[in-house]
């Protein structure tokens, strides 16, 4: 772990959860796993203390624990969970696209989940105030519910049930997910105890070091932490089936499986379960936030909205797992057809004038090119490639249809049509260099489409580099750079004859791109003495270590966002407190003066600034670790 | 340098110049400036693109979450060290007493249900005090002991700039200072079911509270165990035996709304 994220996390646990827990994770970042006395020397605060701050933090998730049991003798090891740390500063972007997606009554469920860390779904339910149990009178003799809450959708969560519903909505979709034991612990101690457990199991002996066994325990190893985490892989985990007979439960079943037309089954939760909100699930769906941006500015808004629905439906089958290579999701098998778009995707989006079309299309009919997103498309989008579709003759109809017989527009003939423009605006994804989008033979009516996630954040990371090469070193920088990673290693006289320059004027640049660690350079001596001046030097492009080097430099910049805003609140410490007061807060107009009210909006308007800057540098993090 | 010149040197009275000749050492033909550089040499100062609407709506949600951490239990601050402190700006006044968020030097833990198998065994005993080897595990076991609830807190869902998409950041201070207000006038609501007559008392002497002094009671402040004014701590300290907030369902609607 970098020094730089090291101090960033310090601040970061200052920022939200105080002085005393900043200081016990100061001590474990910079010393590692230790024990409580060990945190207690390191961190000098007394041992009571200490104890009350790990509580904090470990039903936060920010500390992990281990226990040995070897001699009688217990060892309990705690050890920082630092990526967890930063996802504090996820929290906000978090709440907000719960919000987006479910409505704030989930968002407040997801909200309280942050602050909490951890809780049992039914200490969670009783709560928000209410008993679990529906009330009696509140089902009528005919079998209707009345409960007032499910007939407005949008009032408060007054009744358990409906907390539950949201609770079982986001455990489907994956943003809540269960805590189990093993995820208090550090992940080389769950594996380490299971391999203990394999290995005592499979011999007793000292064959045990013999290749072949070795290697069939580093495989069952293997095999049962992949089943530890496929446990949360399953949809309904956590989940049980709601017994049926219920009254009133058909209405409430009909509003669901609108929701969700492929489940038909309604779950219900298991109260004793422990739920946590899920980071991973969120970083994928930044991730494709940021990827339907990247398609808008290549190819227009229309087309971006529809990659986003097609991205959206891969997002269910998503969980998440972090590894040490980025996400893994299930991204690049799932295939989702244009049909399950069509269903989904919302009308109001103006799918055919977004696409401008070429002259090809001469008999008589003419789509305008009606705003401002206009993106010409090759003649043979809707001609030569036809012959690759397997529904020719539906192209044909569906033009004719187009042109002029729009009295037979039954809904059926324009659902076609809808179906027809979203595959072109899949096409036209599909046909981009970078092809944001993959076709899928099949069997699937109108086409089915995959994603290959992994490669276009590969693309991503290239071009948000090269900006950054770019914006600090220039263009000639960044041209050498993209030759390096094109060729290979290259030395300085096959660098300058393909980039059409002299040697002497690439010389300052490659030296400063391996100042800054983008560039990384290999001595091959000529001979045996190895001077200088018979050395080819070869400079080749590294992408771990350009990465690494890149991501030193954001948290360092992070952590100094987060100094000034210290320091800026060490400014206006007077005015702040005051504001601060309870009996202030909330008649600052009446109690502040002039003064103080425009210094207090100015300062938040600081902080505003240098949050938002903050969060920018938060995105070229996840963009560079975590996608 | 030097060195490398020294070696130059080295290898031409060696070898005779047989093909050292040709290859000079790459560095002759970078002049590098060993002069003192400028302290603040020119730099061109990059600007901040303003803020887009989904930013600024991300960063509000931030801080919302953050400000209820700190209000929450778990928040501590460390005083001043004994002797450290600053003589007129630390002395305890009547008003920082009275109004003034209490600071918190440990986090309160009773406060909440655990899940204690997430634990180390060596921590269950700060979490409950039950399970101190002197406490009284027969409490818990009867079931008599008080049962815990979690904190829930309402969700701020206000936008900034009144959730129009325009990507000014100016003009936001009215905005801010009406999400502000929203915000408290939340808190005031979750709190307003405990403590009607503190905020009552609160308005009578607004004006000159600012430096009053309450001589009597400067040892007390930082004791964050006793029943302070700050109405929201009296909401922490339950769990200590008293059930105080009535029913549950009126207890969850106010705070939930």
């Amino acid at each position: 772990m970098q020094q730089n994220a090291v101090e960033l996390c310090t601040i970061l646990v200052r920022d939200t959860y105080g002085e005393l827990s900043s200081r016990v994770v100061a001590a474990l970042l910079e010393y590692g796993r230790s024990t409580l006395h060990t945190i207690v020397r390191r961190a000098k605060i007394p041992e009571k203390v200490v104890k009350q701050t790990l509580v904090v933090l470990i039903q936060q998730h920010l500390v992990l624990h281990y226990t040995h049991e070897d001699g009688g003798r217990d060892a309990t090891h705690y050890e920082c969970n630092w990526l967890q740390i930063y996802e504090l500063l996820h929290t906000g972007r978090i709440v907000r696209t719960i919000e987006e997606r479910f409505g704030t009554e989930a968002a407040s469920v997801v909200s309280n989940f942050l602050l909490l860390g951890h809780a049992r779904v039914s200490d969670f339910i009783t709560a928000y105030g209410v008993s679990t149990k529906p009330k009696p009178n509140a089902v009528l003799p005919n079998g209707t519910t009345i409960s007032a809450s499910e007939a407005t959708g949008t009032a408060p969560i007054t009744s358990a049930a409906q907390i539950s519903k949201h609770i079982v909505t986001l455990m489907q979709e994956k943003f809540l997910v269960p805590v189990q034991i093993h995820h208090m612990h550090p992940q080389v101690d769950t594996e380490n105890a299971i391999r203990q457990r394999v290995t005592a199991e499979q011999v007793g002996s000292a064959a045990a070091m013999q290749a072949k066994t070795k290697k069939a325990i580093d495989e069952k190893v293997a095999e049962k932490m992949e089943a530890l985490s496929n446990d949360i892989d399953n949809k309904n985990f956590g989940l049980k089936r709601k017994s049926d007979q219920q009254d009133g439960r058909a209405r409430k079943r009909t509003k669901y499986s609108a929701a969700q037309p492929a489940d038909e089954e309604e779950w219900e939760i298991d109260g004793s379960i422990v739920l946590r909100a899920n980071n991973a699930k969120f970083l994928a769906i930044f991730r494709n936030e940021e990827l339907v941006r990247w398609a808008e500015s290549r190819i227009g808004k229309a087309t971006s909205q529809v990659y986003a629905e097609l991205l959206r439906h891969l997002e269910k089958n998503v969980i998440g797992h972090r590894t040490e290579k980025g996400l893994v999701d299930g991204g690049k098998k799932t295939v989702v057809s244009t049909l399950d778009i069509g269903n989904t995707l919302s009308k109001d989006i103006d799918l055919v004038n977004s696409i401008a079309s070429g002259p090809a299309i001469t008999n008589g009919h003419k789509r305008t090119m009606a705003n401002g997103h206009l993106f010409s498309v090759n003649d043979e989008e809707s001609d030569g490639d036809s012959d690759d579709y397997d529904l020719d003759a539906d192209v044909d109809d569906n033009d004719m249809g187009i042109n002029g017989t729009h009295d037979l527009s039954s809904t059926a003939q324009e659902k076609k049509e809808q179906l027809q423009n979203i595959r072109k605006h899949l096409m036209l994804l599909a046909e981009d260099p970078n092809q944001f989008v993959t076709k899928q033979e099949g069997s699937m009516q109108y086409g089915g489409w995959t994603v290959d996630t992994q490669r276009l954040c590969e693309a991503l990371r290239i071009r948000e580099l090269e900006q950054i090469v770019e914006e600090r070193f220039g263009g000639i920088a960044t041209r050498l750079v993209r030759i390096i990673k094109d060729k290979g290693k290259m030395d300085e006289k096959g660098l300058a004859d393909t980039a059409l320059l002299r040697q002497k004027d690439i010389r300052a640049h490659l030296g400063t791109l391996h100042e800054r660690g983008f560039l990384h350079v290999q001595e091959v001596p000529k001979t045996a003495e190895r001077l200088p001046a018979r050395t080819f030097y070869f400079f080749y492009f590294d992408e771990k270590m350009s990465k690494m080097a890149m991501l030193n430099d954001f948290y360092k910049a992070m952590s100094r966002i987060m100094q000034r805003i210290d320091h800026e609140r060490s400014h206006n410490s007077m005015l702040l407190s005051k504001a601060d007061r309870t009996d202030v807060k909330g008649h600052e107009e009446e109690l502040l003066t002039k003064k103080e009210l425009t210094d207090l909006a100015k300062w938040k308007r600081s902080e505003e600034k240098l949050l938002g800057q903050l969060m920018r540098v938060d995105r070229q993090v996840m963009m560079f670790r975590d996608w | 340098m030097a060195f490398r010149g020294g070696r130059g040197g080295f290898r031409g009275g060696r070898g005779g110049g047989s093909n050292g000749a040709p290859m000079m050492p790459r560095e002759f033909d970078v002049k590098p400036d060993f002069g003192p550089t400028e302290q603040f040499p020119d730099y061109a100062i990059p600007f901040q693109d303003p803020l887009t609407s989904t930013e600024r709506i991300h960063v509000a949600r931030f801080r919302d979450h953050r400000e209820k951490v700190h209000s929450g239990p778990l928040y501590t601050v460390l005083g001043k060290r004994k002797g450290l402190e600053d003589p007129f700006e630390d002395v305890v006044t009547y008003s920082a007493k009275k109004y003034h968020r209490q600071k918190r030097k440990v986090p309160k833990l009773d406060s909440r249900p655990y899940v204690f198998e997430f634990f180390p065994v060596e921590l269950w005993e700060t979490m409950d005090s039950s399970y101190a080897a002197t406490g009284d595990r027969s409490v818990v076991i009867s079931g008599k002991k008080e049962k815990k609830r979690l904190l829930i807190s309402s969700l701020n869902t206000d936008l900034p700039n009144g959730g129009h998409h325009d990507d000014k950041s100016d003009g936001s201070d009215e905005e801010d200072e009406e999400k502000e207000k929203e915000k408290k006038s939340v808190l005031a609501k979750l709190m307003s079911h405990k403590d009607e007559e503190d905020d009552g008392l609160g308005d009578d002497d607004e004006d000159d509270d600012e430096d009053k002094e309450d001589e009597g009671e400067e040892e007390d402040d930082y004791q964050d165990d006793e029943d302070g004014d700050y109405n929201a701590e009296q909401y922490f300290d339950d769990g200590d035996g008293e059930v105080d907030y009535g029913d549950d369902d009126g207890g969850g609607a106010a705070w939930y709304d």
